[in-house]
């Protein structure tokens, strides 16, 4: 009786266990792979980034442009300093129709957001 | 074969046993705010703020609020990079996420969002994030008005300062909106920013004279941001930091000292006796204390980890001339309020009163005063009753009913 219980009750865990682990492996982030590509635009509409989260090779030249009627101001996180890739910053508001293009020269996982709307966020993954 | 069989059942029992005790600690654990945040341990400082922000916004995307704000909780006591950088600051970002996540991807209906009570944590930082927003993007004093009077219907039972906070918020969204408006040529001019959100606040229908107030001192407040950071032009005067203020008209120099003076910290190299004569320079005795107050209070922010205040504020504090002593306890209780560990911000207050103190007998009873004047800020009424019921009997006073 007391194996029956308990390898009912192993079973019932492990399954358990395999359903959240499983869960929690699907939960990762969309990520738009770009590499390869040495231009690459993000624009930010109405829903935000589009791409939001982007991977892409170092070296890469990304335009960021809008299709709002508001300025726009894409920069590093974190907000409102940019402290994490200062350079990734145009220091100033961006009309709605002016695009500003950054060359990313660094490798690593660059959080981004519009320093006006600091709501808008995405993420820059820049490889070798 | 009998004794056998059972020491077969048995190892099988204690093995079966072992693997669902180990799994099932496994998958509690996993779920533990500590443990999810720490994937952001190896990061550096600023790398592991962002890494926290991502993996709360994930909650957030997901609708629980609560679950975003356990991990806020876990990351400040973990991270000194984030309870010393700015916990307003992050709780902001906690703000924006859920206006992006839940208002804007949402039903855009503010009904359909619960307001746990984690969201006063840091200085009420999460709506003024949450406000801010709202209010650029629908800058109409009749739909802040509403949202106001919504929020203080709904939640001022547990957030005695919702009402204020709002006010507040709305003017970052005022003048956040109109900064788009202004020219070039006009960077740098406070007027040219400050005037249009100023009226906007003072058209709000039906606001008390204490919530204009508060939403003149949120324009303000994001004014003296741009000063600080350098941006439309502005610069922070460190040399001499109410000029500016002095130069307003009267119904906006009020809240121009209060926000001016949240600098002072780094405009003093955290000196509370500069601070007072930086003060004193000010002829209206309100003004004084308050813009003496507010610097102390923002002196926390900066000293918080490892209670540094202990050794940079509190010893200057107690050898200050009246009244700018008990200025200062009260400033340093509510810095400590302000930039506590969430839900659990009475605590170094409390302990500043009951031990820190204990020598001064007019200064305890100074910060018995201002903290159980702060515990409604953040806590219901339940709350506020357990606390009270730990201090002294002589201050219970101090407390409701």
């Amino acid at each position: 009786m007391s194996l029956k219980i308990t390898t009912m009750t192993t079973v019932v865990v492990v399954i358990v266990f395999s359903v959240w682990l499983f869960a929690n492996l699907k939960q990762r982030t969309e990520i738009a792979d770009l590499r390869g590509n040495q231009e690459v635009s993000i624009v930010l509409t109405d829903e935000g980034y589009r791409p939001r989260n982007v991977l892409i090779d170092v070296g890469t030249r990304v335009t960021f442009s809008t299709t709002r009627n508001n300025n726009h101001w894409p920069a590093s996180n974190l907000h409102p300093s940019h402290e994490i890739y200062s350079e990734f910053d145009p220091k100033r508001p961006l009309g709605p129709s002016e695009e500003w293009t950054f060359i990313f020269n660094k490798k690593g996982e660059w959080g981004m957001h519009d320093h006006i709307r600091s709501y808008y966020t995405g993420v820059i993954y820049v490889s070798e | 074969m009998l004794v056998n069989s059972n020491i077969l059942y048995g190892i099988i029992l204690l093995c079966g046993s072992a693997l669902v005790v180990f799994a099932s600690a496994l998958f509690v654990l996993s779920f533990s705010p500590q443990h999810i945040i720490s994937k952001c341990d190896s990061a550096s400082d600023a790398q592991q703020v962002d890494c926290v922000y991502r993996i709360v916004d994930g909650y957030i995307a997901k609708g629980d609020i609560s679950g975003g704000f356990k991990l806020f909780g876990a990351a400040y006591s973990r991270y000194h990079s984030f309870a010393g950088t700015g916990c307003h600051r992050h709780a902001h970002r906690m703000g924006d996420m859920v206006y992006y996540n839940l208002y804007l991807s949402g039903s855009k209906n503010i009904n359909d969002i619960y307001f746990p009570q984690d969201t006063t944590a840091c200085g009420y930082g999460f709506f003024h994030g949450f406000i801010e927003h709202l209010i650029q993007d629908n800058p109409n004093p009749l739909f802040v008005t509403e949202v106001c009077t919504h929020l203080t219907d709904t939640l001022s039972d547990r957030m005695g300062n919702i009402e204020i906070i709002c006010y507040h918020g709305s003017g970052h969204g005022f003048v956040l909106h109109h900064s788009e408006t202004v020219r070039e040529d006009e960077w740098g001019n406070v007027l040219a920013f400050a005037e249009e959100p100023i009226r906007a606040c003072e058209s709000l229908p039906g606001a008390s004279d204490v919530a204009i107030e508060e939403c003149r001192q949120g324009v303000f407040n994001i004014i003296v941001d741009w000063m600080s950071d350098e941006e439309y032009g502005f610069a922070y005067n460190w040399e001499d930091p109410l000029k500016t203020c002095r130069a307003l008209e009267a119904h906006m120099q009020y809240a121009c000292y209060y926000e001016m003076s949240q600098k002072l910290d780094t405009a003093s190299n955290l000196d509370p006796r500069k601070i007072m004569h930086i003060a004193s320079e000010v002829a209206d005795k309100e003004a004084e204390k308050v813009i003496f107050a507010t610097g102390i209070a923002g002196m926390v922010q900066q000293t918080i980890v490892e209670e540094r205040w202990k050794k940079s504020i509190l010893p200057s504090c107690v050898t200050l001339p009246s009244p700018f002593d008990e200025y200062c306890i009260e400033g340093l209780v509510h810095g400590l309020f302000e930039h506590g560990p969430p839900l659990r911000e009475y605590e170094f207050p409390l302990y500043l009163c009951s031990t820190d103190l204990q020598k001064f007998e007019v200064l305890q009873d100074v910060c018995y005063k201002a903290s159980v004047k702060r515990l409604e800020r953040f806590y219901d009424d339940a709350k506020v009753g357990t606390i009270c019921a730990t201090i002294p009997q002589q201050y219970m006073g101090f407390c409701k009913g």
